[in-house]
This record gives structure tokens, sequence and C-alpha cells, in this order.
């Protein structure tokens, strides 16, 4: 599979302020491919060089083919964007709202209506068509900015923290529909995200620290890497339990001991089969790999 | 043209959809209507009688009427076109500080597309509220009497609009790309509201301020459009009174009316014909708009 986005030292200077500091990442055709990092590192930024909204310092990036800074009028007819905060207009009605966004694209509002067919009834536009955008819920709003993303096609649909600030009702609901994206288009997505459930699915993260890229990876092998799984053993704290855990670190919460550990553990329950009956595995979770990594737990 | 009609269209809904903002878009002319019904017409009409009471009935009441009343829609006229164009244009603030433009920029649109889709915007809206106004105005004064406007008079009016419109955008876009936050340029809306009044000379004559505030009145293009609208609306009627005055005051009553409501733009304290006014707001446009070629790149966030 190639490349959709292949990004080289790239950097974004404000004045004494670096905010992108030369990274380097790619990104396959039909991925999903996650940013995370802090408030402040760089994830924005970022997206907003590469959607020829802000100007690179330094660095080389390519979309689709088109370079950087040299072909952004394809680049801009090939990616899609939900941005952080709403961007439609308030006063406007949903269907005022697709129209002109569609016009930019050079689509007539006939093409508008025709293009967003496929989306009248998952997205339930057609209940809120002549609503005012200003007027719709956040879950509802959501949903109207992934459609006019989607209004020119693009190949590409870079979201930028699509679900903060929505309850997890309209969370699941926006997912269900970028899922539903995916698999009938094959859309490439570029996620930055402060839930860092939502990147379970992804095939490829990259953590940012300050500007920096600190690690990438799949999910599963950074959590291998930077994560513990941890053994929860329901049984009361008794002098005899804590025996059974001598040379391992742990933890007692309300009811049960909480045991860090790394690769298997089955050779651990196998000695003590006969302590150990109530418990259960918890993997590693993209948050302690965030907190190993960067030493600071993940604020939204 | 697509995109371009597209985001013009979007500046225009958001204007006219927002009945609160056309509403307050005519604040001045609000004002100055409310001044006039409460004091403003009979000091007019009181001044203009006092000049006639000499001529005996020459000069009817009828006539001191219809002109106040052109007056008065001059000085809505004038006042409007300013307000809403500067009203039309704050979408640009609010679009800049709520991030939609970076949805635009994002778009294949043109940079020339997108900042000229808001002066389109702003020109036509100015362009529909003055001429409403010029066209309810004329209605309103036909049924009082006439104004003895010609079809030319009429189109000239009408065409003093579309110019008075154009300039008004072209003047407020570079401050405008300057602005950071809506409410900074609505706090200039505040005064901007409450002082174009003056300086076109619709609360009061400009023949009342001093010369150096007359000079400085004089340097905004809108000074002179409105002393434009006004000679255009209240000269042939000036002439027919002059006609029936049949010289026996050498031209000096309609004279000293000219000099008391007519307020011409003014360079080097030398005052400047019609044609010479229209000359100066077109230099003043082509000024403004090199301005806007200048700013905008620097600030537009597509770089």
């Amino acid at each position: 599979m190639s490349n959709a986005i292949t990004v080289e030292h790239l950097v974004k200077r404000y004045k004494s302020l670096t905010a992108v500091d030369d990274i380097s990442f790619s990104v396959k055709e039909g991925d999903l491919f996650a940013f995370l990092g802090e408030n402040g590192a760089g994830k924005s930024t970022t997206i907003n060089i590469l959607c020829t909204i802000l100007k690179k310092t330094s660095g080389e990036a390519e979309i689709l083919g088109s370079r950087l800074g040299k072909d952004d009028d394809a680049i801009r007819a090939n990616i899609g964007i939900v941005f952080q905060n709403s961007v439609l207009d308030d006063m406007l009605t949903v269907g005022e709202n697709l129209i002109s966004r569609g016009s930019y694209y050079g689509l007539s509002a006939s093409e508008v209506r025709a293009r967003i067919q496929p989306f009248l009834e998952s997205f339930e536009l057609d209940q809120i068509w002549k609503q005012r955008y200003g007027k719709l819920s956040g879950g509802q709003r959501r949903r109207v900015d992934i459609v006019r993303a989607m209004l020119h096609r693009p190949r590409i649909l870079f979201l930028d923290e699509p679900t903060t600030g929505l309850d997890p009702g309209s969370r699941k609901l926006v997912w269900d529909h970028i899922d539903h994206l995916r698999r009938e288009q094959g859309m490439t997505i570029f996620l930055t995200t402060h839930y860092m459930e939502e990147t379970r699915d992804a095939d490829n993260v990259v953590i940012l620290d300050h500007g920096k890229i600190i690690t990438q990876g799949t999910p599963a092998a950074l959590k291998t890497r930077y994560a513990e799984n941890r053994l929860l053993w329901y049984a009361p704290r008794t002098g005899e339990n804590d025996a059974v855990l001598t040379g391992r670190s742990f933890t007692y919460d309300a009811d049960h001991y909480s045991v860090p550990f790394r690769g298997v553990i089955t050779d651990f329950l196998a000695d003590h089969r006969d302590a150990v009956t109530d418990y259960e595995i918890v993997k590693g979770s993209m948050d302690d790999v965030f907190l190993n990594l960067t030493g600071k737990e993940f604020q939204i | 043209m697509k995109q371009f009609r597209g985001l013009t269209r979007r500046n225009l809904l958001i204007y006219f959809k927002d009945k609160q903002a056309v509403l307050f878009s005519l604040l001045t002319s609000i004002i100055v209507f409310v001044l006039y019904l409460l004091f403003l017409r009979k000091n007019y009409e009181s001044v203009i009688l006092s000049g006639a009471k000499a001529f005996g009935g020459i000069v009817t009441k009828r006539d001191v009427k219809l002109l106040s009343a052109g007056i008065l829609l001059a000085g809505l006229m004038g006042s409007s076109s300013i307000t809403v164009c500067y009203s039309t244009l704050t979408t640009l603030v609010s679009d800049r500080q709520q991030k939609i433009d970076y949805d635009i920029c994002a778009t294949p649109t043109k940079r020339w597309q997108i900042i000229l889709s808001y002066f389109t915007a702003s020109f036509i809206s100015a362009v529909v509220m003055t001429w409403l106004i010029l066209t309810f105005g004329l209605i309103a004064t036909r049924l009082q009497g006439s104004l003895l406007l010609g079809l030319s008079d009429v189109l000239k009016l009408y065409g003093l609009t579309v110019l008075s419109s154009l300039s008004a955008t072209a003047l407020f876009l570079p401050l405008m790309l300057m602005f950071k936050s809506t409410s900074a340029a609505g706090a200039f809306f505040g005064i901007l509201s409450a002082a174009a009044g003056f300086v076109i000379g619709a609360y009061m004559p400009i023949s009342e301020f001093s010369p150096a505030v007359r000079s400085f009145c004089g340097i905004f293009p809108g000074t002179g459009l409105t002393s434009l609208y006004r000679s255009t609306l209240m000269d042939p009627l000036l002439a027919h009174i002059d006609k029936k005055l049949g010289g026996i005051d050498g031209g000096v009553f309609v004279r000293e009316l000219k000099n008391a409501f007519y307020s011409r733009a003014s360079l080097f304290g030398r005052e400047l014909t019609d044609t010479q006014t229209i000359l100066y707001v077109l230099a003043v446009f082509v000024l403004c708009i090199a301005a806007i070629c200048l700013i905008y790149p620097r600030v537009s966030r597509r770089k």
C-alpha cells in the first residue's frame, strides 16, 4: 500500500517558539492514523500545516503525491477536515451551510444534495436539514461537521479532536459514523484525540511531546513496549495473601490486589492456583503508554 | 466563479438572516430619523421659513416641508451606506475569531476570491439597504408633494448609492483586516454610529461647525457623497423656488440654503465641485484598494 502522507523533517517556528520540531512520519492509504499529545504538543499545528492553512518553516511533506507548498490546490481538493471547534455558521440552516461549503469546491446546490443522499438516513440529516446549525446539540453539530468534510469526497479525512466535549453517547455515535466511512470508502483517517481509547483501532500511533515525536508504532506494540499489564486479584488483604506476592510490587485497592507485570504471568498463576482463584488480567492501556513516556497524566 | 459566488452568497446570508444585525446596522439612520421627528424637522423648517418670510407666500409651507424631507432622506442614505457596509464586513472579523476562515482556507478557493467575497457582500448589502431607503423615501416624499426630480435625478441618486457603497466598503475593509476580535469591531461600531451622523452632517448641518471641524469632516468620502445626495434631491426644487422669486433677492436665499445644508468635501480649505467630489471619492477608493492589497496578504491565514 502506498503512502497517503509522507512528512520529512517538518518544522514550524513562531519567533522563539518551536511548535513542531523536526518530525517525520508516514501514513499509509486507508489507515487510521492517530496523533497523540497534550495541549500545545503541536498536533493541531501539524494538521494545519498539512491542510495548507499554515506555512511550514522547513521540511517536506507530500500528500497523495502532491508536494505541500507547491500543489496546494490539489491537496485541498483531496482532503476533508473536521476541526476541533465547529466552523459552520450558527445563523444558517444545516442545508444552507452544506450548500455554501459545497460551493467552495465548485459544487452546485443540486450536486451537494446528491452527494449527501448516502448520509441523509445514517446521519439523520433529513430531520435537521432546515434547522439552524447554532441550535443543534453537540452530537448533531459534529455529524454535520463530518458530512461537511465529506462533501467533496476527499481521500484523506483529518479529524482534529472530533469528539472533545461530547457526551459518551454522542462520542460513540460519531465513531460509528467514522468507522462506517472507513469501511465503506476505504478512506485514510488522520486523527488527533484526547481520548486514548479512541486510538485502540488505529493502525499506527504517533506520540508528540513539545513538538517532537517521542515514539510511534501500533497500539499493541506501544502497549507491549511502554505499558504494564496488571493482575487484579480479588481477595481480602491478609498476611497470608501478601506472602503469595512476595518479590512482586503490588498495591491494594478496596477489594483487590493490583499487581503490575510484563510478559506472561501464567507460571505465577499456575504456582498459586489454590490461592489466586478470583482474578482478572487487565492489559496496559494507551494512558499508561502516554504516562510512562511523558511522565505526565493525559490532560484534557 | 462558483467558489466566489458561494462565498459571497454565504456572507450575504449571514447578514440578512440576522434580523437584529440588520436593524442595528441601520442604527445611525434610525437615530437620524428619530431626531428628525423629535426636533430636527422643526429646526430645519424654522431656519428655511425665517429666510423665506421676507418673500411673503412665494416660498410655500409645502416647499419648506419637502426641502426638510430632502435633507432627512440624504442623511438617511448617507448614514445607511456607511453603517451597513461596516456591519456586513464584521463577518470577516468573526470568521477569524471563530476560526471559520480555517475552513475556507482549506478549500481550493483562491485567496483573492475570499477577500473579494467579503467586499462584494458588503457592497451588495449596502446597495440593497440604501435602495430600499431611497425608494421608500421617494415614495413618502411624493405623497407630500413633488421634489420636481427628473428621471436623470432619480437615476443619479441610485447611482450615487452605488458609489457610496463602494466607497464605504473600501474604506472599512482595511480597518476590518486589522481588528482581532468582534468585541473591538463592535466597540468601534458604537463610536462610528454616533460619529457618522455628525461627520456627514445628518444630525446637524456641517455649516454649524468651525472651519477646522468642517475641513476634518470633508476628508471622509461619506460627507461629500451625502452633500451630493442633498444637492441632487433639493436642487430641482431650489431652482424652482429661485425661479418663483424671479431674481428679487439676486439668488441669495437659495445660495444661503445651499451654504447651510450642503456640506461639500473640501481639500486644503477649498470646496470641491460635484465632479471634483466624485473624483475625490474615487481617489480615496483607489487608495483604500491599494491598502487592502498591501494589508491582506500579511494578515491572511493562507500565506
